[in-house]
């Protein structure tokens, strides 16, 4: 029988011109770059003039389904949008799971790189590898949920049909507009506004291509056994009954949980909102594309906010309009939670706006004019619920916080800066670095400003072993590179995170599954360094754009105001430490670029060229 | 003196499971041995664990809210009244 032959397939769409090209992908490509997040990155850094500003038609939002996605192999259902974020300027990558990865391979294209802009508004239906533009003018105003069920319904109904969509946040040119398929979110850094500014309302997927796997036999062989190993290890069986909120209680427990806008690290009323509450609430639980740890859970609210139910919310929109908004009401929680998928809006933002915002009204730096009749302060969920709405419709303060907490600081002036708990323009989640020294690295240096998912410390944050001591900075900066790198390649390949970090495959193991489907044997230390190639080239493409060294910091908060409580009492950020010791580790030089012999190791010598004249 | 052992809530509980009586010299980590060979399902985070097994390896124990490094276990004496909390740590959030 004839060996398969691997290929990725990218369909490349202007908009503009309403035309489309198939293009391939070279095997030597996707080895180097992986897929997903890695191989965006290199398309974007190719193709992107620096300067462009992200919402004009010059930008470029790309979609990839990484090369484990839709091939059986476990834990894979991870896609990747990439484009410049509206909201900070960088280089943005932001996954979602769900079905949609594994059903646009499946329709024949393992990426999609949309140009230009539609002089109208417009879906594209992909099916089996056909290719239609549709009109999407009678879809604008639609919340994301109602929009994928019109779609669904006018291309037939069949429920195989995945639909990734922005929603009125997106339209609203809200900055951290997400896009939204299923429930599930390509949450952070605005990847919606970027989608709705080039009119493009949705993208619909259906097929049954069968993806590549050029060693077939050996790939089902070894994705059984992992299947297998898996079904015993009793962390995931804990992961997928309760899911991320659980950590709230741990977290919180380890003085580390941001409260009231970062004031302190512990949340006093955490019972009220963890885990168990959300428990008396799941109507069932919920999976991805074929994962059998099945983390998801639909949990429906109690009066007054009983007409909405949620997948999730997860670990950090509990935090986002929980402890961060002072608030204990768990229903308010999954009310915002909804309502932001319903906008098309990233949670963790739209909450941490929220606090800011709420502590700038404590603070007197908005005046009652300005909150347009809300009495936003910590703790009132009612208020909270209406500020997501008014973020969505950009009305009143909400319009002004939809800019995100820098730009907002900007226009209120005064010493609110303090006070906007971003970094590089991004709002940060549900970590106080004060009490987990290498979160303090994974926030200031994450490519796209300020977030935990390019590198999530879980030997610090959760007490994950082998045990470090959270509150050093001893030889930190190798613990966050190690977490850096090992997140890319699994971003890169479709990877969820969570399963190879609780004992359900080890990168040993993903990249035997790797070696099968391109043909190619590939060990660990190769996906390491492939990982290590894509951050790097990530970081030139924020040098090319002048984000420099300069930007990796952290609100002056972390730097200035020691932790009022907790494990972590009287704890700073000393992030010139733990930045020096990161960059040696990278081999970067003191002001945060990367040795020339770095980039030669890399095989990034032009990219730097093209970077850093 | 008696120490308080409690199940963490991260495991679905989070109630005083029992006040342990020790004396004075006794480690951190002779606390959840003596613990954990009588509670050794309900601290394992599944119902599916009942083996017998240095939980200690595992798991994280904090006392009084802190977390004590494995290396510190056996060299840690207890006082009276703490509070004793062990988990299974996992990655998600």
């Amino acid at each position: 029988m004839k060996a398969e032959e691997y290929k990725n397939i990218i369909l490349r769409v202007d908009l503009t011109r309403k035309n489309f090209e198939r293009e391939e992908i070279d095997r030597s490509k996707i080895i180097k770059f992986l897929g997903g997040r890695g191989l965006g990155a290199k398309i974007l850094f190719d193709e992107l003039e620096p300067s462009t500003d992200p919402l004009s038609p010059a930008n470029k939002l790309i979609f990839h389904a990484g090369p484990m996605i839709g091939t059986g192999a476990p834990f894979c259902p991870k896609f990747c949008v990439e484009t410049k974020s509206p909201l900070t300027g960088t280089i943005l990558m932001s996954l979602a799971g769900g079905f949609f990865g594994a059903r646009l391979r499946y329709s024949g294209y393992d990426g999609l790189i949309f140009e230009g802009r539609a002089d109208e508004p417009v879906y594209l239906w992909i099916n089996d590898g056909q290719v239609e533009f549709r009109n999407a003018s009678h879809l604008l105003g639609k919340f994301t949920d109602a929009c994928q069920e019109m779609i669904r319904k006018e291309l037939g109904g069949d429920k195989q049909i995945q639909i990734a969509c922005t929603g009125p946040a997106g339209e609203k040119a809200v900055r951290f507009a997400s896009i939204i398929s299923g429930y599930r979110a390509v949450g952070r850094g605005g990847a919606g506004v970027v989608m709705a500014s080039k009119n493009l309302k949705a993208i619909a997927v259906s097929g049954t291509r069968q993806v590549p796997i050029v060693q077939r036999g050996a790939f089902r062989e070894l994705q059984t056994a992992i299947r297998k190993k898996a079904r015993g290890v009793e962390k995931l069986a804990l992961f997928g009954k309760f899911g991320t909120p659980r950590n709230q209680l741990i977290v919180n427990e380890r003085g580390l949980f941001p409260t009231r806008n970062y004031q302190g690290g512990v949340f006093e009323e955490i019972n009220e909102v963890s885990h168990i509450k959300q428990q008396e609430r799941v109507i069932r639980k919920t999976t991805c594309h074929d994962c059998p740890v099945a983390c998801g859970n639909l949990t429906k609210a109690r009066a007054p906010y009983k007409d909405f139910e949620t997948e999730g919310p997860e670990y950090e929109t509990f935090w986002a309009f929980g402890a961060q908004c002072g608030n204990s009401n768990i229903d308010a929680i999954i009310a915002a939670d909804r309502l932001c998928d319903q906008f098309g809006m990233d949670t963790i933002s739209t909450g941490n706006s929220i606090g800011f915002a709420m502590e700038c009204a404590e603070r007197g730096l908005l005046s009652k004019a300005d909150l347009g009749g809300l009495d936003l302060k910590f703790g009132n969920h009612q208020a909270m619920v209406e500020m997501v709405r008014r973020i969505g419709n950009r009305q009143g303060l909400g319009d002004l916080l939809a800019e995100g907490t820098r730009r907002a600081a900007e226009k209120i002036g005064r010493s609110s800066i303090y006070f906007a708990m971003q970094v590089k323009g991004m709002e940060i989640p549900a970590y106080d670095p004060r009490g987990a020294k290498s979160m303090a690295l994974t926030y200031s240096t994450s490519p796209r400003g300020g977030c935990h998912e390019r590198g999530l410390i879980s030997r610090e944050t959760f007490g994950v072993p082998p045990y470090i001591d959270p509150l050093s900075t001893e030889g930190k900066g190798a613990v966050a590179q190690f977490y850096h790198h090992r997140t890319a390649l699994m971003d890169s390949l479709g990877v969820c995170i969570f399963p190879p970090n609780n004992g359900g495959m080890d990168i040993k193991e993903l990249a035997s599954l790797f070696s099968c489907v391109v043909g190619v044997t590939l060990t660990e230390q190769d996906l390491f360094k492939a990982a290590e190639r894509i951050w790097n080239l990530e970081r030139l493409f924020n040098l090319r754009e002048g984000i420099t060294g300069k930007e990796d910091t952290l609100p002056p908060r972390l730097l200035k105001e020691p932790m009022p409580d907790g494990p972590a009492k009287g704890h700073v950020v000393e992030l010139d430490v733990l930045l020096q010791d990161y960059y040696q580790v990278c081999n970067w030089d003191k002001q945060g670029v990367p040795k020339p012999e770095k980039l030669k190791e890399l095989g990034l010598e032009e990219e730097g060229k093209a970077a850093l004249r | 003196m008696t120490v308080k052992f409690y199940g963490h809530p991260s495991q679905g509980g989070g109630e005083l499971i029992e006040e342990v009586e020790v004396t004075p010299e006794t480690t951190v980590k002779g606390v959840v041995d003596l613990f954990s060979s009588k509670h050794q399902t309900s601290l394992a985070g599944s119902s599916q664990s009942s083996t017998p097994r240095n939980l200690e390896q595992t798991h994280v124990v904090m006392v009084n809210g802190i977390s004590v490094e494995k290396i510190k276990l056996s060299t840690s004496t207890v006082q009276e009244g703490d509070k004793i909390t062990i988990f299974l740590p996992i990655s998600g959030g």
